[in-house]
């Protein structure tokens, strides 16, 4: 299985990376699954100032690593990569893109929910949100974990 | 010894430093090196190191407070991680 994660504060070009990945595998691979994740502009209370994201360097790309092996454990993979921005973002910026391709569209569908579960609660990073002055880090949310345990039920 | 402690998110806010170079007795256990973090950093970054959630990687790899610490070594403080 190819992988690849990067994590750095320049946005990404998803047609790009997707080029990139299917320049790097074969042609065995008949599906390819892209998850874009954004900062989302929310206009029930104050709009997002900015998003800050922080993240251990060398640590936080492995923690990435060891979810898209266990990934490429569960599903017959031919690729997977993760691009995950850090710094500081505005409302519409992209945060994320999850990159998963196999010969089948099935795995590579259930691979890239699994891949995002995942990173939402297991990748190391912190975010930091600036609404209307107020200034606070994000705990993790409850909904999150119980979606990633959810995996571990044997869903997939 | 002599070890290089990181503080990341609300840990560095709280400590006003992402590192900290400490000259220290050794042996020592990470439980230990994280008491003498919380009485050198302040209320509120004791309050951050006690809250569940707090893991301490040693040169990037997660530890028990057990784990001794030694000269050179890099300790990261992690606050409850939000994710991604």
């Amino acid at each position: 299985m190819h992988r690849d994660v990067r994590v750095e504060e320049a946005d990404f070009d998803v047609s790009r990376e997707l080029a990139a990945l299917r320049q790097a595998i074969g042609g065995s691979a008949g599906a390819i699954v892209a998850f874009c994740g954004v900062v989302r502009e929310r206009h029930d209370m104050a709009e997002v100032d900015e998003l800050f994201l922080e993240h251990y360097p060398g640590m936080t790309e492995r923690s990435i690593e060891a979810i898209l092996d266990r990934a490429g454990e569960r599903w017959n993979l031919d690729a997977v990569r993760v691009l995950h921005r850090v710094g500081r973002l505005a409302a519409r910026d992209q945060i994320v893109l999850v990159l998963v391709a196999s010969a089948h569209r099935t795995e590579a569908f259930e691979a890239c929910e699994f891949v995002m579960d995942y990173l939402k609660t297991d990748a190391i990073f912190w975010k930091r949100e600036s609404r209307a002055g107020d200034v606070h880090w994000i705990a993790p949310t409850g909904a999150d974990q119980r979606r990633r345990d959810t995996w571990r039920e044997e869903r997939g | 010894m002599t070890v290089r402690v990181r503080l990341f998110a609300s840990a560095r806010e709280c400590a006003g430093c992402a590192t900290m170079d400490l000259a220290l007795p050794a042996p020592m256990s990470v439980g230990a090196l994280i008491r003498e973090v919380s009485a050198r950093g302040g209320a509120e970054l004791a309050k951050v190191l006690a809250a569940p959630g707090t893991r301490v990687a040693v040169n990037q790899e997660l530890v028990e407070v057990d784990h001794p610490v030694r000269d050179g070594d890099e300790v990261a403080i992690l606050p409850r991680v939000t994710g991604g």
